[in-house]
């Protein structure tokens, strides 16, 4: 009852004119951005930041969450008729949506991604509304050495999961702790590695970290390498599934909705991972798997309904434990911090109305995008027959625009530039950059946890962190998330055999 | 065998061990006492480790996008172009130097006609001073260029 009388709040809030017109902009503009290639969700979050600066605390933060799962919507319509996705979850979307549109069933598939996506979004929603108090309150047991064990557990899922190779997420997250240690220290006051400049005092910015990585990078990225498009083929007016449609893809979206939230919850869970693992499960406990790549609906109900799933996941622990799992959600938490916010377990009892406003806002939001992306699809669709080569010169003005319009600083230009280069690099030598930028918000609460557990508990003996029971379980699953990886591969030598 | 992880195994392990010196000068203190280095320190182990393992354990050659020819005298342009814009906001003023930006880059970066570089670029870097000058109040640095009174 207690859960309920909070969310009629977070529905009052949600619902008082400002906020719902801020939940429909929210929503209409994710979708754009999900739409249109080169621009995704963690540069777009970046650049409208500032833009939110000035806003109240709760509409700022329905207004990004509302874009972050409205890009998640909308990136299976290039995914379909385009052959191209609009941002990384939908990749595998691509594969037998593109398929199917070919073979006349756009509609179907754009109906089943729609449905699909309404479907994990909205039974994420419930399970993030029913597991995060109880967690919040467990949390609240935590100290500092179990804090910094939780975040360890981050650090290795962020670095081991993200990405093809496990060295080179550990090696790009490694990277986001030291540019985290940037500035001057929180418990001695030291300036590290300024180089005696005022500017990094502060720190390295989150946001012209975010908005090079992932809005210049992959603008630089475009530039070099410009692919070619295909044509965009044309929306069919019918997008309802048919009683066949929906028979095949009942359990994969069920199974989509329950995988997607688990991996949305775990750090380093990104979207895209969670339908990459729904598309390889349905494939295999499908009856006909040769079916998947020639336009399968379970090869575009699964992934959709995962990723939407695993968005709101997410949610959990950014809102509980103050750790974001994605880039995206990384931004915010910084978002948070701008109106004072401190995420954690105290954010549902200092500020309930943020937590529940965000969770109603979720729930109408997620019925918005239903109710728009299926009629509307056809003006969405329009956005891609503007030409990209028109686009991308747009896209880095924003960049810039919103990198100097935070602080008002020439500064933060340059050092947008600068991490845009360093994207660059990354995505040009397949370096995952998520695993960096997670690290970096994560590295300066582990080292704030880590120096107060050993002042505190003053043993100096690190084996000391295993004597208590929930920092020894998370330190011993982090070494087990470490170490798998390598015995997966002594395995495979020892029994000679290949993957699966 | 990736000649690139052997590279980045390298610069990551020379990095962590100027990492570790720096760390050092910093004080680490004592594990029971900690000091402003000790944090970095451990990156640096971290660091050091993971370049000397991807150094000996090179994944297997991989680019993000083996596709057409590289266009690398239009990314030149781009990047000089934007170092060039973070140079001159200020003195220019946010319109006139987004104006040459994008028209820059829509000109050389993108080979679009003239008259449509000049167009477009007119044409958003107005509407995106009136939306962000004027509607969200940032301000935007004016430069030489007379606004209208209140922008």
């Amino acid at each position: 009852m207690e859960i309920l009388g909070s969310l009629w709040i977070g529905f009052a809030t949600t619902l008082a004119p400002g906020n719902f017109l801020l939940v429909f902009l929210g929503v209409v503009i994710g979708t754009v951005i999900g739409v249109l290639p080169g621009l995704g969700p963690t540069a777009s979050i970046a650049l409208l930041l500032p833009a939110t600066v000035g806003m109240d605390m709760v509409p700022s933060l329905i207004f990004l969450a509302g874009i972050y799962y409205g890009a998640m919507y909308g990136g299976s319509t290039t995914s379909i008729l385009v052959n191209i996705p609009g941002e990384a979850a939908s990749v595998i979307t691509c594969i037998d949506g593109y398929q199917m549109a070919r073979q006349g069933r756009a509609g179907a598939a754009l109906g089943i991604a729609a449905f699909g996506s309404f479907i994990g979004g909205t039974l994420g929603v419930v399970a993030v509304m029913l597991i995060s108090p109880f967690l919040a309150e467990a949390a609240l047991k935590f100290g500092a050495p179990e804090m910094f064990a939780l975040l360890f557990f981050a650090f290795t899922c962020i670095g081991t999961l993200v990405g093809k190779s496990v060295a080179r997420g550990l090696l790009m997250a490694a990277l986001g702790l030291l540019l985290g240690v940037v500035g001057t220290d929180d418990i001695h006051g030291v300036d590290r590695f300024t180089f005696g400049t005022l500017y990094l005092r502060d720190g390295i910015g989150l946001v012209p970290l975010a908005m090079g990585l992932f809005g210049l990078g992959e603008i630089f990225f475009n530039i070099e390498q410009r692919e070619k498009t295909g044509s965009v083929l044309a929306v069919p007016k019918n997008l309802l599934p048919t009683r066949k449609d929906w028979k095949e893809s009942f359990w994969p979206m069920l199974r989509g909705s329950g995988l997607g939230f688990g991996i949305g919850v775990l750090p380093g869970g990104m979207p895209a991972v969670a339908s990459l693992m729904s598309y390889a499960i349905e494939k295999r406990v499908s009856k006909h798997p040769e079916r998947f790549g020639t336009g399968a609906v379970e090869g575009v109900a699964g992934p959709e309904t995962a990723n939407n799933a695993a968005t709101a996941g997410g949610f959990v622990p950014l809102l509980t434990l103050g750790i974001p799992t994605n880039s995206v959600l990384a931004l915010l938490l910084a978002a948070l911090m701008l109106h004072g916010v401190t995420p954690g377990p105290l954010l549902l009892l200092k500020w309930p109305q943020v937590f529940w406003g965000v969770i109603a806002s979720m729930y109408i939001g997620n019925i918005m995008l239903l109710i728009l992306n299926l009629p509307l699809i056809g003006i969405f669709v329009q956005l891609l027959r503007i030409p990209y080569a028109i686009l991308s010169p747009l896209i880095i003005m924003f960049v810039l625009l919103g990198a100097y319009a935070l602080n008002n600083s020439i500064a933060d230009v340059f050092m947008t530039l600068l991490f845009g280069v360093l994207g660059y690099l990354l995505r040009r030598f397949a370096f995952e950059p998520a695993p960096l930028v997670l690290a970096f918000v994560l590295g300066p609460m582990m080292e704030v946890n880590l120096s107060k557990a050993l002042i505190m508990f003053g043993t100096g003996n690190p084996l000391y962190f295993f004597t208590r029971p929930i920092s020894g379980v998370l330190l011993a699953l982090a070494l087990f998330v470490l170490c798998f990886p390598v015995l997966r591969g002594l395995g495979k030598k020892a029994f000679g055999g290949t993957d699966g | 065998m990736s000649r690139v992880d052997r590279w980045v195994g390298i610069a990551a392990f020379l990095g962590g061990v100027l990492l570790a010196v720096a760390g050092w000068r910093l004080d680490p203190g004592t594990s029971k006492l900690p000091g402003p280095g000790f944090f970095p320190l451990l990156i640096a182990c971290t660091l050091g480790g993971l370049g000397a393992w991807l150094f000996l354990h090179p994944g297997s050659e991989e680019k993000s996008f083996p596709s057409g020819p590289s266009r690398w005298g239009a990314l030149a342009i781009a990047l000089v172009s934007i170092f060039g814009y973070a140079m001159v906001l200020i003195e220019l003023g946010y319109l006139v130097s987004t104006f040459v930006l994008l028209s820059v880059q829509l000109r050389w970066v993108e080979k679009q006609r003239w008259s449509t570089s000049l167009w477009t670029a007119a044409i958003a870097a107005a509407v995106s001073l009136i939306v962000f000058r004027v509607l969200l109040k940032v301000p935007l640095p004016a430069g030489f260029f007379p606004l209208p009174k209140g922008w």
